[in-house]
C-alpha cells in the first residue's frame, strides 16, 4: 500500500509508464516530428549519391559506387578553387559587418528623442520585410550600366559611368552593401531585446557614481549583451560558408561569373539545370561538413572563453 | 574640488554624446530609406525625368505608365495570386504544427525532451543538401505541385526554439497546475491558456514564416517550372534579370535615346514591381511590431 502511493507520487515511476502519461504531450510534437523525418532525415539517406554516379533510369540505391570519384573531380577541376574563393571572400566580408547591428542597437537603446529613436528602428527594419528578389531588383536598378540610378547620376556631374553589373569587382560590394541594408535593422532587434532586459537600477547607480554616458554604455550594456553576442557569432559562423545563393542568383551575369559564381550557384547549375547529381551532392556534402565543423569548433571556443553556447 | 567640477561637467558632456547619437541616427535612417524613396518616386514619374537624371528628391511629371504597364502584365498578378495563396495557406499549417510541438517541448518533465529538442535543432545545421531533398520531394510526387513550398520546409526549428524557450521562461507551470485541478487536460491547458498567453511570441513566428513564404524564390525555382503555379518572386527575377543580361552584355554605353521602347518599359515595371510586391509585408508589419521586442526578448533568453 505504502510503495504503492511512493509510485503514484515520486520520481520510482518506471520510464514506460512516464511516457504513457505524457502521450498528449507526445501527440502534439507528432506531426512535426513526421514531417521532420520525412524532409530532413530521410534526404541524408541520399547524401550517398556523393558517392555515386546517377545515370538517367536509376535511383539512388541502384546508382553505381565510384568512390570518391565526384569529389576528385570538384578538387581538381577550376571550379572547386574559384567557387570557394568566392564563397569564403562573401562569408569573410560578411562576417565583418557583424559589429553593425550591435552598434545600431547601442545608438538606439541610448537615444533619448522617443519620435527619433522609433521611427529609425521602423525604417530599419523594413529592409528586412523586402524579399531578396526585390532588394537585388533595387540593386540593379541603381547598378544597371546605363539605365542605373548612380551611372545617370554620374554622367550628369560628369564623371565616366561605371559598369556595376559586368565586372567581378563589383560583385562583392553589391553582395555586402545590400546585406547590410537588409539586415542590420533586424539584427539590431534582437540586441535590443537583450538590452531592455538591463536593469534600470544599474544604470542608476552608473549615473549616481558619476559614469558619463559613454562609460555606461561600455561598462554596463555591453556586457550585458555579450551572450547575445556569442551566440549569433556563433551561428553566423555555422553559415559562414554558405553565401546566399539566392541573392547571387540575381546579380549574376555573364560577365562576373569570375566573382558571382559561388558554392550554391554552382550547385544549383549543375544539379538542377544539369542533372548532375553525383557531383552536385558530392559539392553539396562537402560545404554541409565544413559548415557543420565550423559551427561545433564556434560553440566549443565560445563555450571555453565566455561561457555561452548554442548547445 | 576637482571632484565637483568633474560632477558638473558630466551632462555637458553628456549632452555632446546625446547629440552625436541623435544626428548619427537621422543619418541612417535617411541611408536606409533612401534607395525606397527613390524607387517609389520612380515608379510615378516620366521617365524621360528619370533617365535624364532629375529625380532624386521629388516625383517629376508624375506618370502612372509604370502601374499600367504592371496591370496589363498577367503574369505578375498570377505570381501575386499564388504568392499570397502559398503564404497564407503555408504560414498557417507551420503554426498549427509548429506551436503545439513547441508547447510540448517546453515541458521538463517530458521524457526524452532533451533528445527531441536536439533532433529538431539537427536539421538546421545539417541537411542532406539540394539534390537528396530534391528527390525526396520528386519521389512523393510533389515536384510542380504548391505542396513542394509548403510541405519541406513546415517545421521551422529556428521558431520551434523560440517559442518553446518562450512557453519556459513566461508562463509558470503553476497555471496549469491550477487549470488541472479544473479539470483541464492537456489539450485544454494548451488552448486555453498557453495560446492567449503567448500572443507576442505568435505574432513573431507568424511574420517570420510569412516572411519566409512571400520571398522565397529558390525553391520554386527548383521544383516549380509551371508558370500557373508560379511564385511572384520568380517572375520578379525573371523581369529584372532579362533585360538586365540583355543589356548589361550588349555594351557598356548604350545612349539613353536609343534604349528600344521595350527595354524602357520593362525599366518602368522593375520600378512598379518593387513598389507593389512590397505591399503585402509592410502592411504585415504595423499588427506585429508591438509584439516584437518581447516576442523575441523572452523567446530567446536561454534557461
Amino acid at each position: 500500500m505504502t510503495s504503492h502511493t511512493i509510485n503514484r507520487n515520486g520520481n520510482s515511476k518506471t520510464l514506460g509508464k512516464r511516457i504513457l502519461d505524457h502521450r498528449d504531450l507526445y501527440l502534439l510534437i507528432l506531426p512535426a516530428f513526421i514531417i521532420t523525418v520525412i524532409f530532413k532525415y530521410v534526404p541524408l539517406y541520399g547524401i550517398q549519391l556523393a558517392f555515386k554516379n546517377m545515370k538517367l533510369g536509376q535511383t539512388i540505391t541502384t546508382a553505381k559506387w565510384i568512390g570518391l570519384d565526384n569529389f576528385q573531380r570538384f578538387f581538381s577541376t577550376g571550379a572547386f578553387s574559384r567557387t570557394l574563393v568566392n564563397t569564403l571572400m562573401v562569408g569573410i566580408l560578411n562576417l565583418l559587418t557583424f559589429p553593425l547591428p550591435i552598434i545600431l542597437a547601442l545608438l538606439l537603446n541610448n537615444c533619448e528623442v522617443k519620435f527619433i529613436k522609433k521611427s529609425v528602428q521602423t525604417i530599419t527594419y523594413i529592409p528586412n520585410l523586402i524579399s531578396v528578389a526585390v532588394t537585388m531588383s533595387i540593386v540593379i536598378l541603381f547598378c544597371s550600366n546605363s539605365t542605373g540610378f548612380i551611372n545617370i547620376l554620374f554622367k550628369n556631374l560628369g564623371i565616366e559611368s561605371i559598369p556595376f553589373m559586368s565586372k567581378d569587382k563589383f560583385v562583392r560590394p553589391m553582395y555586402i552593401i545590400s546585406g547590410i541594408w537588409s539586415a542590420t535593422g533586424y539584427n539590431a532587434v534582437i540586441y535590443l531585446a537583450a538590452l531592455s532586459s538591463v536593469n534600470p537600477e544599474l544604470i542608476d547607480a552608473a549615473k549616481i557614481d558619476g559614469c558619463s554616458k559613454l562609460q555606461r554604455i561600455w561598462y554596463v550594456e555591453v556586457p550585458k549583451i555579450a551572450p547575445t553576442i556569442a551566440i549569433l557569432l556563433i551561428m553566423s559562423m555555422g553559415s559562414f560558408f554558405s553565401a546566399s545563393t539566392e541573392k547571387m542568383l540575381m546579380i549574376q551575369t555573364d560577365l562576373n561569373l569570375g566573382a558571382s559564381e559561388i558554392i550554391g550557384t554552382y550547385t544549383y547549375k549543375i544539379g538542377i539545370l544539369k542533372r548532375q547529381y553525383g557531383y552536385s551532392a558530392a559539392v553539396d556534402l562537402f560545404t554541409n561538413v565544413v559548415n557543420f565543423t565550423m559551427l561545433i569548433l564556434a560553440n566549443f571556443i565560445s563555450k571555453k572563453v565566455s561561457d555561452s553556447s548554442l548547445f | 574640488m576637482k571632484q565637483h567640477s568633474r560632477q558638473m561637467q558630466k551632462p555637458k558632456e553628456d549632452k555632446l554624446i546625446n547629440s552625436i547619437i541623435n544626428v548619427a541616427l537621422i543619418i541612417i535612417g535617411i541611408i536606409v530609406v533612401y534607395p525606397l524613396w527613390i524607387v517609389l518616386i520612380s515608379s510615378i514619374s516620366d521617365p524621360a525625368e528619370i533617365s535624364s537624371g532629375k529625380v532624386w528628391i521629388l516625383p517629376k511629371g508624375i506618370n502612372i505608365e509604370a502601374y499600367k504597364i504592371l496591370l496589363e502584365n498577367g503574369d505578375l498578378w498570377i505570381g501575386y495570386r499564388n504568392s499570397l495563396l502559398y503564404t497564407i495557406f503555408g504560414t498557417a499549417l507551420q503554426m498549427l504544427i509548429t506551436t503545439p510541438a513547441a508547447f510540448a517541448l517546453a515541458k521538463k518533465t517530458l521524457p526524452g525532451r532533451r533528445w527531441l529538442i536536439l533532433f529538431f535543432l539537427f536539421t538546421m545545421y545539417f541537411s542532406g543538401g539540394l539534390i537528396p531533398t530534391y528527390f525526396v520531394v520528386k519521389d512523393l510526387g510533389l515536384v510542380n505541385t504548391p505542396w513542394a513550398l509548403i510541405l519541406p520546409g513546415l517545421v521551422g526549428p529556428y521558431n520551434l526554439v523560440i517559442a518553446r524557450t518562450y512557453y519556459e521562461n513566461s508562463i509558470p507551470e503553476d497555471m496549469y497546475e491550477a487549470a488541472r485541478i479544473d479539470g483541464a487536460g492537456t489539450y485544454r491547458c494548451f488552448v486555453q491558456i498557453a495560446l492567449p498567453l503567448s500572443v507576442p511570441v505568435l505574432a513573431v513566428m507568424i511574420l517570420n514564416f510569412a516572411l519566409g513564404h512571400w520571398n522565397s524564390y529558390m525553391n520554386a525555382l527548383v521544383y516549380i517550372s509551371d508558370d500557373n503555379i508560379q511564385t511572384l518572386q520568380v517572375f520578379i527575377k525573371r523581369i529584372t534579370t532579362q533585360a538586365t543580361t540583355a543589356l548589361e552584355s550588349g555594351a557598356g554605353n548604350i545612349d539613353i535615346t536609343e534604349l528600344t521602347d521595350s527595354i524602357r518599359k520593362t525599366q518602368l515595371l522593375k520600378y512598379a514591381v518593387v513598389v507593389v510586391s512590397s505591399i503585402p509585408m509592410i502592411m504585415l508589419y504595423p499588427f506585429i511590431q508591438k509584439h516584437f521586442v518581447k516576442g523575441i526578448m523572452l523567446g530567446s533568453v536561454k534557461e
